[in-house]
């Protein structure tokens, strides 16, 4: 039975369900029938089984669908999975609601745009700069980003109409998260003053007119966000020790201007977002151990109350109603699209996503049909791969297994690399040279490890021991060069890793947004921290580099840390990527080793039995034949008086003539 | 109760009737067992009894007797002289990037299992040239040794110092030697454990955190039953050994104090004996810093000549008598559960806490941060 066929079967047999609906009907009906019958033939059994299949064949179909058809809304009833996927004027909804997305691709974030109704994921912008942080005005008409795309990152405003970018900023320190007022003359963004992020207030159609700043604090404050009543801004400041969500009135001057609206204090804020009267809030949070990960919903007529769990997710939208959220989630190296309802229903299987997405906006955009040129352009340009793998040829090895190839110029206990992987390791690291200014990947912790060197406790079974992943220098965290920010993903803990910027005046890296991990804190005396695993440090000054997302644009894929690191320094395992190729552990030893060089020698026993010279009478056990459970001590007296009598034996004769 | 009586009595009804029912008997004799009353083999006299049962009086009508009930508790007195020890961190332990213990202890807690206070590593006993290269725990001859973590058996039998295979002359004695499964800065950790009574392990044998290797004995050069345990990295030779005191899992709310202690000209002092007192008990530990002879190593980071191992979390002072000065020089240290403390002294400079430099990267880019930012 093909996919298509699995779920024509599926809609066949539960007549009049929409696509949206399709899930949880398939999932409840066959249940519902059953209880109502008061024994279970075997063939209902079969019936279900078929059910639960074309049902998990339907999920595996959702997910597997590219990432240009999202089939999405309540009002389609046939998926949209028929879209050719190509450009086509009928399919674009002119006023209709759009997603504009910044989805990083090779390292570098481009803006695209998705209709639910028709239009597939569409990029509008491309080259080698990123275009972040897409907010649409609130006449539809036009929309603000930020861009690298001069050299230094900028505020530009695109017509969507013509596809016009005309630039807003124009300072050499860092400009994003633009969010516009509710006339659409301002805009209110994050910028880099002081030696951290604070916010600013522009005006978008006269240069002349002067900046504002709203914020001045030596703690970071960003992605300010303008509500609807024009006299509030909700923004992220890690003030407080963490980044919480505060509301800034622009009525109000000094302290009393300010106020916390989350207050988590072991939970890190992001992307907050006004629904379309303000009545809402919506903002994602990321948790360490206290409360859920995932987006949260504030509501403005209950301000004391707490903001409640809508669902999962990195960063959301609001709808047009307020009564949908499309969402950003992640997996620990992947990322996707979702979407749910306000009681937190998915409406949305999550659809992967080519990168790390940037930005995210929804609304009714005043789109041209068909679409400018320049859309169409960055729609087709052709996007080179980073780095393709090239085989070295060497003498036959049996057993189709790979070779090693020395990486030129890097210090490291064993300089090499898996041969599919040392050209990924090189773009990586000409690439981070080209981003930070300096050559961070000079002197690596590890690269390949033989088996002959044990790595620390729980790491027996590591990525570096096949020659796929490589270890940055943890040293360049004590020399300040390097902060790790927690993530904490379902139960395991991730860390993002930035490296500082040689160059410092803007033209290299972004500033940090969030608090770092701290591990050294649990070495500091508080029972709390020491519980957590360390604390919050403040945000630190300067530019600086991604390298997990960097790393991860050419394959490599940071690796979770043990379970025991909140107690065992060297099990946070920060600086570890590996390029897994999708294979398991063993696997990718293979391709290394023969088999017999991966039998553990561990649950062996010695193959001869070697008597021991003792002094004592006592001779030690020896091992039997039988297995290793007769080792107990308490079979250690047997042996012994088994062996006594011959040494007892030559005594009698002397004694009895 | 009363229901239950009569439910009874109504059942014992049918099993008359019906004898051969043997689902009303099964419910009969559930039912005579929650009754509470004797379990007698044939149910009519049970039932009986169970019928004329007097009511239970309720508990406000239970007059109370003249002596109230007591228990009967010695009177307390001093507080016993306990060995108890809380049960030990989990391994691997380490609060910061340069801990690490990694072992647990090679005797149960049934027994004292840590080591002997007056001749730990770095120690001299036997001559000025002989310094200890391990620890002693003393225990009763036969009290199992466990492996302090999982490896594979590299070596067993007497000539273990000596690297003769069977030299009978051998001041181990019978020992084993472990090379873990792990390690340490990608080297090779062991772990060795001599003067053993009986070995009950092979070489080439894996053994897993707490598997019994041997029993305590006094073979080799020894002055009573004990084991020494010695950790040894990046090689299994006499000269590669660490103060396993630091290498093995202090009992959970207990910490370790390093020390580092250096005359006006920045050379260690060698064997001064140091005490150090819990402000909370009065209770004094004694160690000594390191010999000068001999094969000891000092951590590659803490450079220490001194520690004691297994110190209740708490203050304490520090004190010894620094050359010919008529005065001891002290000073008040900290534990932390689980932590390391590390004190250094000058002769010049006196006592200071400040922690050893980390180390750090010569190819960085010299310009430093504007700010401090933290260490990850």
């Amino acid at each position: 039975m093909s996919l298509r066929g699995a779920f024509g079967f599926c809609r066949s047999s539960l007549l009049k369900i929409t696509s949206l609906h399709l899930l949880t009907s398939c999932l409840s009906s066959p249940i519902n029938r059953q209880n109502k019958k008061e024994s279970v033939p075997p063939r209902a059994f079969r019936v279900q089984k078929i059910l639960s299949l074309t049902i998990a064949a339907f999920l595996l179909f959702a997910c597997s669908q590219p990432v240009g058809q999202i089939p999405v809304s309540e009002d389609s009833p046939e998926p949209v999975s028929e879209a050719t996927g190509t450009l086509s004027a009928s399919q674009l909804n002119g006023g209709g609601e759009t997603i504009f997305l910044s989805i990083e691709e090779n390292g570098y974030a481009h803006l695209f745009i998705v209709q639910p109704q028709g239009l597939p994921l569409t990029r509008i912008t491309t080259g080698e700069w990123s275009d972040i942080a897409p907010a649409l005005s609130p006449d539809h008409t036009q929309l603000a980003f930020a861009s690298d795309r001069g050299g230094v990152w900028d505020l530009y405003v695109m017509n969507l109409q013509t596809g016009e970018v005309i630039q807003v900023t124009d300072s050499p320190e860092y400009d994003s998260a633009p969010s516009w007022s509710p006339d659409g003359q301002w805009l209110v963004y994050e910028t880099y003053l002081n030696e951290n992020l604070e916010i600013s207030v522009v005006s978008v159609n006269d240069p002349s007119a002067e900046i504002i700043p709203l914020t001045q604090n030596p703690a970071s404050d960003h992605s300010p966000v303008w509500a609807p009543d024009g006299r509030h801004v909700a923004f992220i400041s890690s003030r407080g020790g963490d980044s919480d969500v505060w509301l800034a009135s622009l009525d109000l001057a000094g302290d009393e201007r300010y106020q916390n609206l989350s207050n988590t204090p072991f939970a890190s804020e992001n992307h907050p977002v006004w629904n379309f009267d303000g009545s809402q809030l919506l903002w994602a949070s990321i948790s360490q151990t206290v409360g859920y990960s995932g987006l949260y919903v504030w509501n403005a007529n209950e301000p004391a109350r707490a903001a409640r769990w809508i669902g999962d997710g990195l960063m959301g939208a609001w709808d047009e109603t307020a009564q949908r959220l499309i969402a950003v989630t992640n997996a620990p190296n992947q990322y996707y699209l979702t979407s749910y309802d306000l009681q937190g229903n998915l409406l949305l299987a999550p659809s992967p996503l080519s990168g790390r997405v940037r930005g995210l906006a929804w609304g009714s955009a005043d789109l041209s049909d068909p679409l400018p040129e320049s859309f169409t352009r960055a729609a087709n340009d052709a996007i080179p791969a980073l780095w393709s793998p090239i085989v070295t040829p060497g003498p036959e090895v049996p057993g189709q297994r790979w070779y090693l190839v020395p990486i030129e110029n890097v210090q490291a206990p064993f300089p090499q690399l898996h041969d599919l992987v040392d050209e990924s390791f090189i773009a990586l690291r000409e690439r981070f040279i080209l981003e930070a200014g300096w050559d961070a990947f000079a002197s690596l912790e590890n690269a390949f490890v033989p088996l002959t060197t044990s790595l620390e406790p729980g790491m027996e079974e590591d990525w570096l021991y096949t020659g796929r992943a490589f270890a940055i220098n943890s040293l360049m965290a004590n020399a300040g060069w390097m902060v790790t920010l927690r993530e904490d993903i379902g139960a395991q803990t991730y860390w993002r890793v930035y490296i500082r910027c040689w160059v410092q005046d803007g033209s290299m890296g972004e500033p940090i947004h969030n608090a770092p991990w701290n591990l050294s804190a649990r070495y500091e005396l508080d029972p709390r921290t020491y519980e957590q695993g360390g604390e919050y440090a403040p945000v630190p000054s300067g530019y600086w580099v991604d390298v997990t997302d960097l790393a991860s644009a050419f394959g490599w894929e940071r690796l979770p840390a043990l379970p025991n690191w909140r107690t065992f320094y060297n099990g946070a395992r920060f600086t570890e990527f590996a390029l897994t190729g999708g294979s398991d552990w063993y696997t990718a030893m293979r391709e290394l080793y023969p088999a017999e060089a991966l039998v553990t020698p561990t649950r062996v026993l010695a193959p001869t039995l070697t008597p021991t010279n003792t002094a004592t009478s006592t001779s030690t056990p020896r091992p039997t034949r039988t297995p290793r459970m007769t080792f107990t001590p308490s079979l250690t007296p047997t042996i012994t008086l088994t062996l006594l009598p011959p040494t007892s034996t030559p005594t009698p004769p002397t004694i009895i003539p | 109760m009363e229901n239950l009586t009569r439910l009874v009595r109504r059942t014992s009804y049918r099993l008359i009737m019906k004898p051969n029912n043997t689902i009303i008997l099964v419910l009969l004799l559930l039912l005579s067992a929650c009754s509470n009353t004797l379990g007698g083999v044939t149910p009519t006299p049970v039932i009986a009894l169970a019928a004329e049962q007097p009511e239970v009086p309720l508990e406000a009508g239970i007059t109370p007797s003249p002596v109230p009930f007591q228990f009967n508790l010695p009177t307390p007195g001093a507080e016993p002289v306990s060995a108890w020890r809380p049960p030990l961190y989990p391994i691997p332990w380490a609060m910061s990037a340069y801990d690490h213990f990694y072992f647990a202890r090679p005797i149960a807690a049934d027994q004292v299992n840590w080591p002997v206070a007056d001749y730990r590593y770095g120690g001299v006993f036997f001559g000025r040239n002989i310094v200890h290269t391990g620890v002693d725990i003393p225990t009763p001859e036969g009290t199992p040794i466990m492996a302090a973590g999982p490896g594979t058996i590299v070596w067993t039998g007497w000539g273990l110092f000596s690297e003769t295979p069977g030299n009978q002359t051998d001041p181990y004695g019978l020992a084993v030697a472990i090379r873990h499964d792990f390690g340490y800065n990608d080297q090779q950790l062991y772990t060795v454990y001599a003067h053993m009574s009986l070995m009950n392990v092979i070489k080439g044998q894996h053994v897993e955190t707490g598997e019994v290797i041997g029993f305590v004995g006094s073979t080799g050069a020894t002055t009573g039953p004990h084991v020494h345990f010695e950790v040894r990295f990046p090689f299994n030779s006499f000269f590669y050994t660490y103060n396993p005191e630091l290498w093995i899992a202090p009992p959970q709310g207990w910490g370790v104090l390093v020390g580092r202690m250096m005359n006006e000209k920045g050379e260690l002092i060698q064997q001064v004996k140091v005490a150090v007192r819990s402000e909370a008990t009065g209770k004094t530990f004694e160690a000594r810093t390191y010999g000068k002879r001999g094969a000891v190593n000092a951590d590659p980071y803490y450079q220490e000549n001194m520690v004691l191992g297994d110190l209740p979390a708490g203050v304490y002072k520090v004190s010894f008598r620094y050359a010919d000065e008529d005065r001891d020089r002290q000073t008040w240290v900290e534990i932390f559960p689980g932590q390391v403390t590390y004190f250094t002294f000058n002769g010049q400079d006196g006592f200071s806490t400040e922690r050893p430099p980390v180390p750090t990267l010569d190819f960085l880019p010299t310009e430093l941060p504007s700010t401090l930012t933290p260490q990850p």
